[in-house]
């Protein structure tokens, strides 16, 4: 229970207990937990979403951020909190909350459908194809941001750098309470397909003639994955690397089976987040980092090994 | 039977195939061959129920019912296809491979069950020594061997008392890439599949001898239409050969089996065509 107030075990057990002063109760209530478990949420989501995104490319560089999907829901975001101010600026909060959320949701579906079509609608896989899509994606949503931000008021400015550098800093009953129950059922969902994961690893064709309906698989593991996408997008921003890291590091302890693999990257995942984001709370409390930079301090140097591997063994491009 | 009736396809005003009959019988080996381009690999895609909306005429039935009216498990539980090339997108280990086989009829199963009858056929194909190798690390001829036995879990059924002869095998050139052993073994494999099992093959084969000695049935294809068809005695001949492929050649009896043996020689060259009289 670490972080800029300092809290002892001792206060954790009597603020559980029922036993705390009102601070102290008001601040692991209200704050800690409800950011712990945000943080088990939202990691469980980006490593499912990225072993999920390599399942359905057949590749281990496709991870939502890189391929641009996260980029396309932050666009959308972006757009519909500036607008949501002029448009749905009299209705309360959530109402506001919800039309972002499904603004990003909305933004990843769009994102990876065209991604999927540019670089794997034929069958065979074009790497460069899918990463370029990605890049390009990245550019226009980070355009798009940069207008809104001329556009934008105070509060909303402070929202959309938020979001770019990714925190869990929001953290509050409220979107556990959404998020929590969504990436749980999301999690079941796209396990239910592991099998067709498995199936495509031998190709498209392969899968069709071992009977699975690959149209219907891609489609839903497409909406899953944008959908648990757009949820952390709109609830702590831009937390990238967590879906490229986790699932990679399980396919070499534990093999590609996605019966096992899915389940294990989300609560690696989730475990792995908890931890990063106990560091960004602690090391320069009692400031603190935005945790998307800890995860890009990993994930790219981690990325950048990936594609020398790739390219070593003569796939890439 | 697997029984394609006036199969037409045109794809972008290109005629890849035109009006093709063809039958795969239980217990025989269908071998088809033609030129590069003549649409044996768009008559394997066919038979095996992929693209099927793309046939602008014909139908293709099995065992009397249209493909079309077939679930995919079902239809995945009746015939197997082994394709051309595979390339993993994550390796996985061999035995992970084959079960993959079994997905059709996976909630059916137990897990128990899923390792036996994976086991059975690492065995039967002599993969035990290689379960737990990665796939993409194996030589050609082991890959088709892990592939063949994948099909052969999808195509197992306990039911029927192991009896494969409601049961088809497609193989996409199932040679290529593979040794001279190698073609051999296999083909002998698929073969013997079919006469003691009673499983109906249906191959794209290149290699006119590897097919005048195990093909039951031979389809020259040549531009999208059936030169000719029917048990091989009757289609392999110096006229059929030269329409199909635009080659010359020798049909001699083979000095080792009973069957011909066939050497082709370049088209038009006049100096050799007192020596092709058979």
């Amino acid at each position: 229970m670490t972080g800029a107030y300092d809290l002892a075990l001792a206060d954790l057990w009597s603020a559980l207990t029922g036993r705390a002063e009102a601070l102290e109760q008001f601040l692991i209530w209200q704050v800690r937990i409800p950011r712990l478990l945000l943080a088990v949420i939202v990691g469980g989501a980006l490593a499912i979403t990225g072993a999920a995104t390599q399942g359905l490319f057949r590749n281990p560089l496709a991870e939502p951020t890189l391929i641009g999907v996260t980029s396309g829901a932050m666009l959308f975001a972006v757009v519909a909190l500036v607008f949501s101010a002029s448009f749905l600026g009299a209705s309360p909060l959530w109402v506001q909350q919800l039309g972002v959320s499904l603004a990003a949701f909305i933004g990843a579906l769009l994102t990876t459908s065209i991604v999927y079509r540019l670089a794997a609608g034929r069958g065979r896989l074009n790497i460069a194809t899918m990463l370029l899509a990605g890049i390009a994606i990245a550019a226009l949503a980070s355009a798009f941001i940069g207008l809104m931000v001329y556009q934008s008021t105070e509060s909303q400015l402070r929202d959309i750098t938020f979001w770019s550098l990714g925190s869990l800093g929001g953290a509050n009953w409220m979107q556990v309470a959404v998020a929590g129950p969504l990436v749980l059922i999301g999690t079941y969902f796209l396990r239910r397909d592991a099998l067709a994961l498995n199936a495509f690893l031998l190709g498209e064709r392969e899968a069709e003639q071992l009977g699975f309906r690959v149209d219907s698989v891609k489609k839903r593991v497409i909406i899953w994955v944008a959908l648990l996408v757009g949820v952390c997008i709109s609830l702590t921003g831009l937390i990238g690397f967590v879906g490229l890291v986790i699932p990679h590091l399980l396919r070499l302890w534990q093999g590609t089976d996605y019966r096992r693999l899915l389940l294990y990257s989300a609560l690696l995942g989730a475990s792995f987040l908890l931890f990063a984001d106990t560091l960004a709370r602690t090391i320069v409390a009692p400031a603190e980092l935005p945790i998307g930079i800890l995860t890009a301090l990993v994930g790219a140097p981690f990325f950048l090994w990936l594609l020398l591997r790739e390219r070593r063994k003569n796939v890439l491009l | 039977m697997i029984r394609a009736t006036g199969l037409s396809v045109r794809i972008s005003e290109r005629d890849i195939l035109a009006g093709v009959d063809c039958d795969v019988h239980p217990g025989r080996v269908t071998v088809v061959m033609g030129k590069n381009g003549a649409g044996k690999s768009t008559l394997l895609n066919f038979l095996a129920g992929h693209s099927l909306a793309g046939a602008a005429a014909g139908a293709v039935t099995i065992d009397g019912q249209s493909l079309t009216e077939y679930d995919p498990k079902r239809l995945a539980a009746k015939r197997a296809v082994l394709a051309q090339s595979v390339h993993l997108g994550f390796p996985l280990p061999v035995s992970e491979v084959v079960e993959i086989g079994c997905y059709a009829r996976y909630d059916k199963m137990t897990a128990r069950q899923r390792r036996d009858r994976v086991h059975h056929y690492l065995e039967l194909l002599e993969l035990i020594d290689l379960r737990d190798r990665s796939f993409p690390t194996l030589s050609g001829g082991e890959k088709k061997r892990v592939l063949l036995a994948k099909c052969l879990l999808q195509l197992d059924d306990e039911s029927t008392n192991n009896t494969l002869s409601n049961k088809y095998l497609l193989l996409d050139e199932p040679t290529a890439a593979l040794d001279v052993e190698q073609q051999y073994r296999f083909v002998q494999l698929a073969t013997n599949l079919a006469r003691e099992r009673g499983l109906g093959v249906f191959a794209v084969l290149h290699d006119l001898n590897l097919a005048a000695r195990f093909a039951d049935d031979l389809l020259f294809l040549r531009d999208g239409r059936v030169v000719t068809a029917g048990p091989k005695a009757s289609v392999l001949t110096k006229t059929t050969i030269r329409t199909t492929f635009d080659v010359d050649c020798l049909i001699q009896d083979h000095p080792h089996f009973d069957g011909p043996l066939i050497t082709t020689l370049p088209y038009g060259k006049p100096d050799f065509a007192p020596a092709c009289t058979p």
